[in-house]
């Protein structure tokens, strides 16, 4: 099952720190809890790394971030300032890797991530189907929030047949939040298919399943999330060629000019129109309705 | 030099962490990029030593050194080489030689070398031999009771002979044919210029006793008496006056004159040429000019000065040409050889300008010292040293050259009496009646060692060819002209030393001048031994106009120019670019300690280990690299050896990238 983290892990991986572009690291010598002021790094990847550690340096242990107040060159050992920049302090075990003044927080990149992801929406939807039970005549609780709006009602009992006429509304005071109401005779189990959003992931946990998001959108995801942290920064022209070189090779050319952040913007865009050609011809049989009741033009509720 | 703690050191992987080179102890960060390449030069070393080219025989190529001799007049008598400052002879000196001919040309033709002529017997005479004299044109041999004169120099054949009715003891003849002999018996007989008449000089009763040599100076006769009232007192005596008859018939009586008296024997009495010269046995040579006190009276030999030899040295012979004397002294069993000047009037006619030039041990000391020991020509001075054991060795002294030279080697350890005649050497045996001398054959086989060649490089030599230009070779005679090479210092002095390896032989005679390369042969120093071998029958010498050999040094001397980084920015592979604010300016700082130091360079790109002087760091500058980013370089220039290519040397795994790559832009012979 996929989860929010590893598409963060996956935009590190792909785009902003791959494999032989590597940020200055070292490796705690012992584990430190979430109250501790003072850690100790080996391991450099460079030598000239021990150099980077100096007071105001940011270092970072998973998802903290953590201030360097002092560092004694004599022991290698660092009297730091937790959870700075709104990370939240925590147990970090010996041999983390400990990024020195990471260019990409990856609270930074999580926040990347998880806007890129919601923001898919409205342009991508995702087609589920629910079976709902009506709490009362006329009215049922709708289990989703991440639904935007209804395509098909049909009774379960009856031989599958539409019912004509639906409503989903945001709150009904029956139910207590979302419901869908439809004609009070209609007595029996209802299966609802309808349009889901994609959802804003709160924590890297989340799986793609939750938050509505079809993993074939991956990369524009990643790409979205990659363009944004870049954008302002001084990416090397190593990187920048790379990625060039990456995006020609799937037909999209941004121009030489053109900031690397914004030139993933335009591939995430166009990743996106490509998904929505998909989706249009995977749905093309379905027939949008106005999911209002009190305004409908298909359909009335009695 | 004080490294930041951070410095990479003992790096074996310095490849993988974007190293560049390490100087010393430390690794650095290289900013290689087109206009500022890392450059590895040779450095021609061979031009800048041309203001070394006084030697004419010592050329510095483009491609190496060569050395190459025709003339060897300067002879034996390298104590090292080369020599600071160096001395006027060392260019044609070598360091040991036999049985060659190395005497200077005459006017018009090349210097060669060709084996001397050997010593065969000319003449056997009727018992053993005494003494030999020769004038310009007549040889006298003198034994037992009889003097035979020989007029031809070809088959001997007695001219005149006289016999005296006692043993010859001693006997002298002036170049102008006048005659005294000593006999056993005490008798004095004399010869009268231009006749073969002997006859007795009879003097006053006690006037001609204890008469210890006679010899005729300056159309003298003197004698060297021995006072019988005392055993250590001597004197000199001049027979000139008192003389009657014509000057050309004079006749000899009863009033010589008393020269000089001294506690001392004579040993030796000789011209030269201001003075006359006596040697006595207390280390002296004295130094006598005829002089008179009134325009009527005849000159007498009047003493002017004493000459010392250096203590616990005995002279025990002098010659003279052109106010040039050789002089030989004795010590137990060393012999030494002198050059010296005899001084005019205004020293007071004293020998000086003593120089030593040679000294012989484990020599057999003349035990006739009234023989003639040494032998002056116009321009030499000759003489024989019996080394015990090992015959007898002639040496010339070249008086225009002053080369001393080892012409010939004789088996015969008793060869103590030299005279020149007709342009030949004649020698004796004093205990044999075999008069020899040289010969119209060649000695068999002759060698000559130069000194070591290093070309006044302290490095590695790597020496690759020889050359040789070589003619009067016979067809089917073998190897003629033979070089060994060696180098070993105690090779200089044996020629049979085990180090000496053949490199070159030649045997054709259609073939004179060959270049021979030699392989695998690298050592700082090399000397060679040219061995000539005669014909067959002995009848004709090869001839060889010049040796010589060339050599490349080994050791690479190199200039790299390395564009260091100094940027605050960090680049290794696999990594994002880090900047470390003040980086730069601590590696610059570090950069700048190094000036001047010794140290090894090691570069990962061409993997070369270079071992130096870091001779010029020069100031940082900005550049703007290919991908964009600005840096910071600064030239380090490091002047070294080359002292391994090899990468797995350094540890530093297979090099995989050509040089072209790392921006090296010339790799090779370059003038810097």
């Amino acid at each position: 099952m996929t989860t929010v983290a590893q598409l963060v892990d996956s935009t590190y991986r792909r785009y902003l720190e791959p494999p032989d572009y590597q940020p200055p690291m070292g490796f705690l010598s012992t584990g430190i809890t979430a109250g501790d002021l003072a850690l100790t790094l080996e391991s450099f990847a460079l030598p000239e790394d021990r150099q980077l550690l100096r007071a105001g340096v940011l270092l970072e242990i998973d998802y903290e971030l953590i201030r360097v107040l002092a560092y004694d060159d004599t022991n290698g050992q660092a009297t730091v300032r937790r959870g700075e920049l709104d990370t939240i302090p925590a147990e970090h075990a010996a041999l983390a890797p400990t990024k020195i003044s990471p260019p990409y927080p990856r609270v930074d990149v999580f926040d990347a991530v998880a806007t890129n992801t919601a923001t898919l929406s409205p342009s991508l939807f995702s087609v589920r189907s629910v079976l709902v039970s009506p709490t009362s005549a006329g009215v049922a609780p709708f289990p989703d929030d991440l639904a935007t709006s209804i395509i098909k009602v049909t009774r379960e009992n009856r031989d599958q047949i539409p019912v004509a006429s639906f409503a989903l509304v945001d709150y009904h005071p029956q139910v207590g939040g979302r419901a869908v109401l439809f004609p009070p005779y209609v007595d029996d189990m209802l299966w609802f298919e309808y349009r889901r959003r994609v959802g804003h992931p709160i924590s890297e946990a989340a799986t793609l399943e939750e938050i509505g998001l079809d993993p074939l959108w991956i990369p524009a995801v990643l790409a979205g999330a990659a363009g944004e942290m870049m954008i302002g920064r001084d990416v090397s022209r190593a990187t920048q060629e790379w990625v060039s070189q990456s995006l020609e090779a799937e037909g999209i050319n941004f121009g030489q000019r053109q900031q690397i952040g914004f030139g993933l913007l335009q591939y995430r865009q166009v990743k996106i129109e490509e998904f929505k050609r998909e989706q249009t011809q995977q749905h093309k049989s379905i027939t949008f309705r106005r999911t209002s009741p009190w305004k409908t033009s298909e359909g009335s509720i009695l | 030099v004080t490294l930041a703690p951070s410095h990479a050191e003992n790096e074996t992987r310095p490849r993988g962490l974007g190293y560049g080179a390490r100087l010393g102890t430390a690794w650095y960060r290289l900013a290689v990029h087109p206009d500022a390449p890392l450059t590895i030069q040779t450095r021609d070393q061979l031009a800048e030593r041309s203001a070394d080219g006084t030697n004419a025989f010592e050329n510095m190529l483009k491609t190496g050194f060569a050395w190459v001799r025709g003339d060897f007049t300067g002879g034996e008598g390298l104590d090292r080489y080369p020599r600071t400052p160096p001395h006027p002879l060392d260019d044609t000196r070598y360091f040991l030689s036999e049985n060659l001919d190395l005497r200077r040309p005459g006017a018009g033709r090349p210097y060669s070398i060709t084996l001397s002529r050997r010593h065969e017997p000319w003449y056997t005479a009727p018992s053993t031999i005494t003494e030999v004299r020769a004038t310009v044109d007549k040889l006298y041999v003198a034994y037992e009771d009889e003097i035979r004169g020989f007029l031809d120099d070809g088959d001997p054949s007695p001219d005149t002979l006289f016999a005296f009715p006692a043993a010859v003891v001693s006997f002298d003849v002036s170049d102008s044919d006048e005659g005294i002999a000593l006999l056993t018996n005490g008798e004095l007989w004399h010869k009268p210029i231009g006749t073969d008449t002997w006859t007795e000089i009879t003097a006053g009763a006690g006037v001609l006793d204890d008469i210890t040599g006679v010899w005729i100076v300056k159309g003298r006769v003197i004698l060297a008496q021995r006072d019988p009232a005392s055993a250590v007192a001597g004197k000199l005596v001049d027979l000139a006056l008192g003389v009657t008859g014509t000057p050309a018939v004079p006749t000899y009586s009863v009033t010589p004159f008393t020269v000089d008296t001294f506690a001392a024997d004579v040993l030796a009495v000789e011209d030269s040429g201001m003075c006359v010269l006596a040697i006595t046995t207390d280390r002296m040579i004295r130094s006598y000019v005829p002089r008179s006190d009134a325009a009527a009276d005849p000159p007498v030999l009047a003493l002017q000065s004493l000459t010392p030899m250096p203590r616990g040295e005995q002279p025990i012979a002098v010659a003279h040409s052109s106010s040039k004397l050789l002089i030989l002294t004795a010590h137990e069993n060393v012999l030494r050889a002198y050059a010296a000047v005899q001084h005019d009037e205004l020293t007071n006619f004293v020998i000086g300008d003593l120089t030593e030039l040679r000294t012989w041990e484990s020599v057999q000391i003349p035990t006739n010292p009234m023989q003639r020991l040494v032998m002056a020509t116009r321009d030499e001075f000759r003489w024989l040293v019996t080394t015990e054991g090992e015959g007898t060795d002639l040496w010339r002294y070249d008086l225009v050259t002053t080369g001393l030279h080892n012409h010939v080697h004789v088996d015969d350890d008793h060869m103590e009496g030299l005279v020149v005649w007709q342009e030949r050497d004649y020698t004796y045996d004093l205990h044999t009646d075999q008069l020899s001398r040289t010969s119209v054959f060649y000695e068999a086989s002759g060698y000559l060692i130069t000194p070591l060649i290093n070309f006044n490089l302290n490095t590695d030599i790597n020496w690759t060819e020889l050359s040789i230009q070589a003619f009067d070779l016979i067809a089917g005679g073998g190897a003629q002209v033979l070089i060994y090479i060696s180098s070993d210092d105690a090779a200089l002095l044996d020629p049979d030393h085990e180090s000496w390896r053949l490199a070159l032989s030649l045997t054709s005679p259609t073939i004179d001048a060959q270049l021979v390369p030699l392989a695998g042969e690298r050592w700082p120093k090399l000397a060679l031994k040219l061995e000539l071998r005669s014909w067959p029958d002995g009848a004709g010498s090869p001839r060889v106009t010049q040796v010589g050999v060339r050599g490349i040094p080994a050791a690479q001397e190199v200039v790299v120019q390395l564009p260091m980084s100094v940027a605050d920015q960090v680049e290794a592979p696999g990594r994002m670019p880090v900047r470390i604010p003040g980086w730069g300016d601590e590696l610059f700082d570090e950069l700048l300690e190094l000036r001047g130091h010794a140290l090894d360079l090691f570069l990962v790109e061409p993997p070369l280990r270079i071992r130096g002087v870091v001779t010029q760091v020069a100031q940082p500058v900005t550049y703007i690299s290919h991908r964009g980013s600005p840096g910071r370089l600064c030239m380090v220039e490091i002047l070294g050896d080359v002292l391994a290519e090899d990468a797995s040397q350094l540890g530093l795994g297979e090099p995989d990238l050509g040089v072209a790559l790392l921006g090296v832009s010339l790799l090779g012979v370059g003038e810097v």
